[in-house]
């Protein structure tokens, strides 16, 4: 009995399959791009989504706007299927001819990225169901547009909003990687409550709201940074140096953030240690100055050629490693990057596909599925490419940077250990006024006291507090 | 006092130039360290100019900043180093050469703020840039440059920048420097608006001024006050005591003391302490009687005693310096008060010092130039002036008061008042010595006696006279005229009957007149003397035990009477006691004074032999033994000569009363002390104790005596004997374990051969006895060696001697006579008539050696060896008569018999002869011997014998049993 329920079952998928690409075939011979978005429909049914996008993309492309709720649901299941990064790249006008909830979330990015922040809310401003998938996605977004906008309040509230969605929607997702996804948007969210009162300056709320956040959180590691930057604006500088040698644990060798050490040396400044800050700075020189170059000549070298990119970090996942270590931790720490694996999960269901098309008997329809779907995965590929490349970039001006930032507080300590020398004993004679007042210090031994043992407990990770006693007067 | 002064300005020289060595020790660190500090700046920035790949005009301004000061900081170091140079070598260097470095890099910095003006013309700090070059003209000296450069940076620069206000208040400061104060009063005001920084109370300070000068006082008061409120919180200079300081002089300046006052109070200042402070201003501007004024009026309000202090400081130089006399002392005390109380700091003690000094000194040249001679009242308050000007300098100078009271002693003579001096000179005489001043000791010393001369009343003899001598003394206490001042203070002391004090006169006096025995006899003499008219025997005794232990160097007949003295005064009732025969009391007092620990050696020797003879004469003789042996320990020789018939009659008495021990511990005892000396006794009680040593069997006592004796000097003709002695107690006792060491000992004497010959006797006896033959033999052979050298030398050899080696003799003897007796007369004929010829031959060499044996004059041997003569001979005979011939006939048996007969016949005779012989030497030489039977009694049966039950000879040598 059970045997034969289950050979029904089968069939009915089977003859549902079949039914769909007969459907397919018959809309794509046509030749009407008016019938697109239900030939899109007929694939996406059968989970051909990458070979549905050009005729998707195509028919908004044509048409002048999108009046059919069945086309922007048809949108609405693709996007949320192979991602926002293959329509992102859809000039805004052309988007903006749907007015499906994912498109719109696109809309908004895209102006959010170019500081249209009161453009992204407007896009986001017509009401999305909660049950939609994107709507996690789009309340954070919305949320961060508040947030930039100095809308604490209103910001709050939509992050909690964000939250409250995203936990509802993860607790029916089965789907590994969109479980993912949804958790890493709720964990924004829950830590855009402090980034808003940080950038309200409200460092004390911040301080406690980011507890909110669990160690668990795949975000958490790099949000830990934000908190070490939170406690340095309470001047709680032992707990800044705390939360930045959580770092130093091997769990967190893939992270790549040179502001972490740029901190380090400008929290030892504020506490006036001017030795150990000279010390972070020089280690920082010694240990990138040389690297840094080689590193921007070698990405120099790649140009755009988007699929090396893709393979340096596929490459790095599957455990080949440079030897420059800029290059090294910039891919582990992409490899780790929920964008990436946003773009490469897509990818990887994309090439599932080619499987799928195989059982498709050999016609024109097929060619043209075989050149769509070829066409969405080159993209595809080229987009992580082009990701990877950005981020690559992005940490080569990041170093850059800290160089900057490490020169200006080597320049800033020694300017103040230049003070303290000619306020020790005048040299100049007791009313020059060429220097400040700072009393001259000295260090002593005694002064050190860390609770930090060198051992990482992962119960511990960014719990540390040093125990450095200011030299400062 | 030159080399003093000398030594105390090089050491401050030295301090000074010590701290001040440190400092620049320090400075120089620190230069160094800046300078690596900038070092690293210019690397910072050329590597962040490397970085960012671009040059950025603040970059290059930050560049020429650290340019500029590394020029300056180098400027200084070689500033320094050019200095230290001397000055005729440092003529020749070329200044050029000397500051090249610096040069070098403010010509960098020169060229990097040009560069900047040049190729950013836009930029928008340009007012720092200018501001740069100022500062590098300033440091070049180049003032017009650099004033045009700060106008520069002023004009550059935003009106309201702090690049703004620093270019005013810099081109301020050098218009304020020049004296044009309108100038620097306008720059100020403009800069001055804003408080930017903690230089603008100072700034501020400087505009107050410049008001000042250009006659605004009440701005010059109000920029002053704003300051002096700023002043106050720490974030900004703090201006407070130079304001305090010149708005008071503002006010004053302005005639508004009232508001001082209001302004000080309100300030909770003291208004005394500002005067104070204007005082001084005063004072260093010249204005003396303004500033008199201002401080003596300050006095009135004063609030504290410090404040007190210090006005008066400032006032006593004003009154020193003016002649104020009267105030100038009342100010003196007033800080000689608070001086005492410990409220003067350091330097006003030097100053208190100063003037003190300085005033008493010139008062006193003036009593003693006799300025005042005809001015009695005058002379006299000056007198007493100066006086109590040289006590407040002894107060703030005790380490060198004894001079101001010398001086003051000094003053008082000058004018005549010799009352007054004498206790100032007395006074002056004890600091010096506690301060260890011997010039002025003996200065003051010497006064004082001159004074003492003088007509001084009866009451400052009294209290100063003693003193005076002390003082004196103390100063020079071998001097020429200390020999007298010791004897008069002797008697001063003596004469107040002051003994604690007089026997330290005498003590001192001895130290340091060691050869003046005379005197000091006189002295001891005195004080003792009152010891024993005041009865005081503890006292008495004490000195005398002091004389007699030579602590003083006395005439003998002194010293003898002393100890007459003590002896008679110890010994002078127990003699009294014994004398009326009360023996008891007698023994009492001798016994207290041997156990007084008064008593000395004689008076302790002299009571135990005293007992001695008590206990002696009463026969208790455990007692008389005991102390006997207690004098002898502390008599010495004289004592024992002195006495040594009476010890003999001891130890006899201990011998009577077979006290043996006690009787030779005693000679022994005695014989030690007497060793060395001729006494006649000490043969004496040498033997006494070695016959009694060895009487009472103490062999070891008997050695030990025998072993000291050749050190007392006795001869071998004492020693040797009583070595024998003890050789014979030992055989006699059987004791032989020592028995060959005393043999050898004696050995060493070829006299004392024959003694030992019996000695030897018994060893060999005792040997022979114990299963040692051989040894027995050796003894034997030495027996006979002594024998024979003995005989040699023709000594004397005893009876006993000559027995023992008879025995030797006859035993060997009795050997040849059994050898004879061995051979057995037998036929054939031939074999018979050789062994009978052997038997003659064997008996005639028996004959001679029994006859040796019995001329050596033993009567045991003499008797022996004709016994057994006679019987060799009649045994012959008999075997000669009884043979019989076997398998012979009667005929020859007959004819052999009697041949035989004929031949044995002068045997017999011979054997009779024998006989008669023994009898004939038994009877005329007395020999008594266990053989005489043999040849007087006829009858063998009834020869007796005696024993004891016990085996034992019945009594010793010494009659104990």
């Amino acid at each position: 009995m059970k045997k034969s329920c289950l050979l029904l079952f089968l069939l009915t998928i089977s003859l549902s399959s079949e039914a769909s690409i007969q459907e397919a075939r018959r809309l794509h011979q046509s030749g009407d791009k008016n019938r697109y978005p239900q030939l899109a429909a007929a694939l996406v049914k059968e989970k051909m989504y990458f070979s549905a996008i050009p005729y998707i993309k195509e028919y908004l492309a044509s048409t002048s706007r999108v009046n059919d709720s069945a086309v922007d649901k048809v949108l609405d299941d693709l996007i949320t299927q192979v991602g926002v990064k293959q329509f992102e790249v859809l000039p805004a006008n052309i988007l903006e001819k749907s007015n499906a909830p994912t498109v719109r979330y696109i809309l908004a990015k895209k102006a959010f990225r170019l500081g249209k922040f009161d453009t992204a809310l407007k896009h986001l401003d017509r009401r999305i169901d909660e049950s939609h998938p994107v709507k996690p996605f789009a309340l954070l977004l919305e949320a961060s547009a508040y947030a930039v906008s100095k809308r604490e309040d209103k910001a709050t509230t939509i992050y909690r909003e964000c939250v409250e969605i995203a936990d509802q929607q993860i607790k029916k997702q089965t789907n590994k990687d969109r479980l993912r996804q949804l958790k890493i948007t709720r964990d924004y969210c829950v830590v855009g409550i402090p980034r808003s009162q940080f950038a309200m300056q409200k460092w004390d709320l911040a301080n406690s709201t980011y507890l909110d956040l669990p160690k668990s959180s795949y975000i958490w590691p790099e949000i830990l940074f934000e908190e070490a930057w939170n406690s340095f604006y309470l001047k709680d500088y032992n707990r800044t140096l705390g939360k930045l040698v959580t770092y130093k644990a091997p769990v967190f060798d893939y992270v790549f953030n040179p502001e972490i050490e740029v901190l380090k040396a400008l929290s030892y400044m504020e506490l006036c240690l001017w030795d150990d800050s000279k010390k972070v700075v020089e280690d920082f020189y010694s240990q990138y100055e040389n690297e840094n170059v080689r590193y921007k000549k070698f990405i120099d070298s790649l140009g755009r050629d988007y699929r090396q990119y893709y393979l340096l970090v596929k490459d790095r996942a599957e455990g080949k490693y440079r030897e420059n270590p800029i290059l090294s931790t910039a891919l582990a720490s992409i490899g780790r990057d929920a964008a990436y694996l946003e773009l490469y999960s897509a990818f990887n269901e994309g090439r599932d596909e080619i499987e799928r098309l195989k059982s498709i008997p050999n016609d024109a329809f097929k060619n043209a599925l075989n050149e769509n779907l070829r066409e969405s995965l080159s993209l595809q590929r080229n987009l992580i490419g082009s990701y990877i490349r950005g981020q690559l970039q992005l940490y080569a001006a990041q170093v850059t940077r800290s160089f900057e930032d490490m020169s200006y507080i080597k320049l800033e300590v020694l300017s103040k250990r230049k003070t303290e020398l000619y306020d020790d004993v005048a040299l100049r004679g007791p009313n020059d006024r060429a220097r400040g007042d700072v009393a001259h210090l000295r260090r002593t031994d005694k002064q050190y006291f860390w609770t930090f043992n060198g051992e990482f407990w992962a119960d511990e990770l960014g719990d540390y507090v040093f125990s450095l006693k200011s030299e400062c007067k | 006092m030159k080399r003093k002064t000398l030594l105390a300005f090089c050491l401050g020289l030295f301090l000074t130039q010590s701290l001040v060595t440190t400092a620049q020790a320090d400075v120089e660190s620190r230069r160094v360290e800046l300078i690596k500090v900038l070092d690293e700046e210019l690397r910072e920035v050329t590597r962040l100019n490397k970085q960012i790949g671009a040059q950025r005009p603040d970059l290059m301004l930050r560049m020429a900043q650290v340019l500029l000061e590394k020029a300056r900081l180098l400027k200084d170091q070689e500033n320094q180093k050019f200095l230290e140079i001397p000055s005729a070598q440092r003529e020749k260097i070329n200044r050029e050469d000397a500051f090249k470095e610096s040069r070098r890099y403010f010509d960098q910095a020169q060229k990097t703020v040009l560069v900047l003006l040049k190729k950013f013309k836009k930029f928008d700090e340009k007012g720092d840039a200018y501001y740069i070059l100022a500062y590098n003209a300033k440091e070049l000296k180049q003032e017009e440059q650099s004033k045009k450069f700060f106008q520069k940076a002023l004009e550059e620069s935003k009106s309201g920048s702090v690049i703004a206000d620093k270019s005013r208040i810099a081109l301020a400061e050098i218009y304020f420097n020049k004296g044009s104060f309108d100038k620097s009063m306008n720059l100020y005001e403009a800069a001055l608006k804003n408080k930017r920084d903690k230089w603008w109370t100072k700034d501020a300070f400087n505009l107050a001024w410049s008001y000042f000068k250009m006659g605004k006082h009440d701005k010059a008061i109000d920029m002053m006050t704003e300051s002096y409120e700023l002043s106050k919180n720490p974030k900004y200079i703090d201006m407070t005591k130079s304001i305090e300081r010149d708005l008071a002089f503002f006010y004053t300046d302005a005639g508004k003391s009232n508001e001082a006052i209001a302004f000080y109070k309100k300030n909770g200042k003291s208004v005394s302490e500002i005067m104070l402070k204007v005082g001084r201003y005063l004072k260093s501007q010249g204005k003396f009687a303004a500033a008199e004024k201002t401080l003596s009026d300050a006095l009135q309000f004063k609030t504290s005693e410090k404040e007190e202090i210090e006005l008066n400081v400032e006032l006593i130089s004003l009154y020193e310096k003016f002649g104020r006399d009267q105030k100038h002392l009342e100010t003196s005390r007033a800080l000689s008060a608070q001086f005492s109380k410990g409220g003067l700091n350091p330097d006003q003690v030097d100053i208190l010092r100063y003037n003190v000094e300085k005033m008493a000194a010139l008062i006193q040249q003036q009593l003693v130039s006799k300025t005042y001679e005809n001015q009695t009242e005058i002379r006299e308050k000056k007198a007493e002036a100066a006086n109590e000007y040289f006590m407040m300098s002894a107060l703030v100078s005790p380490d060198k008061s004894q001079t101001a009271y010398f001086h003051a002693g000094e003053t008082y003579f000058a004018i005549g008042k010799f009352d007054k001096a004498v206790p100032l000179y007395s006074e002056a005489v004890k600091r010096a010595q506690t301060n260890k001043d011997s010039k002025t000791a003996t200065l003051a010393s010497n006064a004082l006696m001159v004074s003492l001369g003088k007509s001084v009343n009866k009451k400052t003899t009294e209290e100063h006279l003693i003193p005076a001598y002390e003082g004196f003394l103390s100063v020079d206490p071998k001097g020429e005229k200390s020999n007298v001042v010791y004897q008069r203070l002797f008697s001063a002391q003596m004469s107040k009957k002051n003994l604690e004090q007089a026997e330290k006169v005498l003590m001192n006096y001895k130290s340091n007149f060691p050869n003046e025995v005379e005197t000091q006899e006189k002295m001891l003499a005195q004080v003792m003397d009152f010891y024993k008219d005041s009865g005081n025997k503890a006292a008495l005794g004490n000195w005398a035990k002091r004389v007699e232990s030579n602590e003083f160097k006395v005439s003998p007949q002194y010293a003898q009477k002393v100890k007459a003295l003590v002896l008679g005064f110890q010994f002078e009732k127990v003699e009294q006691a014994s004398v009326k025969g009360d023996k008891r009391g007698a023994l009492k007092g001798y016994l207290q004074i041997y156990k007084s620990p008064e008593s000395d050696a004689d008076a302790k020797k002299t009571a135990a032999y005293n007992i001695a003879v008590l206990f002696y004469e009463t026969g208790e003789w455990k007692q008389m033994y005991v102390w006997a042996d207690r004098a002898i320990s502390i008599m010495n020789l004289t004592d024992i000569t002195k006495f040594e018939k009476d010890f003999i009659l001891f130890t006899t008495d201990l011998f009577q009363r077979r006290q043996f021990n006690e009787s030779a511990a005693l000679s022994e005892k005695i014989f030690d002390k007497v060793c060395k000396s001729n006494s006649k006794n000490t043969k004496i009680f040498f033997k006494n104790a070695n016959v009694i040593y060895l009487a009472d069997k103490q062999f070891d006592k008997s050695s030990g005596l025998l072993a000291k004796a050749p050190q007392c000097g006795l001869g071998n003709d004492v020693i040797m004997p009583g070595y024998l002695d003890h050789l014979n107690e030992l055989a006699a006792s059987s004791k032989w374990g020592s028995f060959n060491e005393v043999i050898k000992t004696l050995e060493s004497s070829k006299e004392m051969w024959p003694q030992l010959i019996y000695p030897s006797s018994l060893l060999a006896n005792e040997l022979e006895n114990i299963g040692r033959a051989e040894d027995a033999a050796k003894v034997r052979a030495k027996m006979v060696t002594y024998f024979e050298a003995s005989n040699k030398a023709k000594f004397d050899v005893p009876l006993e001697g000559l027995d023992a080696i008879s025995l030797i003799r006859l035993n060997a003897l009795e050997g040849q006579i059994k050898r004879l007796n061995s051979i057995t007369l037998s036929f054939p004929e031939a074999e018979y008539n050789k062994n009978l010829k052997a038997k003659f031959v064997m008996l005639d060499k028996i004959t001679t050696e029994a006859i040796s044996i019995a001329e050596l004059g033993s009567g045991i041997g003499i008797v022996k060896a004709y016994r057994y003569l006679v019987a060799a001979h009649e045994n012959l005979r008999d075997e000669m008569i009884n043979f019989t011939p076997p398998g012979k006939s009667a005929e020859y048996v007959s004819s052999f018999k009697k041949g035989m007969a004929k031949l044995a016949s002068p045997l017999t005779k011979q054997a009779e002869d024998f006989r008669e012989t023994a009898i004939k030497k038994i009877e005329k030489e007395s020999i008594l011997s266990s053989d005489n039977a043999w040849f007087m009694v006829k009858n063998d049966s009834i020869i007796p014998e005696y024993y004891n039950e016990n085996g034992n000879v019945l009594m010793d040598k010494a009659g104990a049993k």
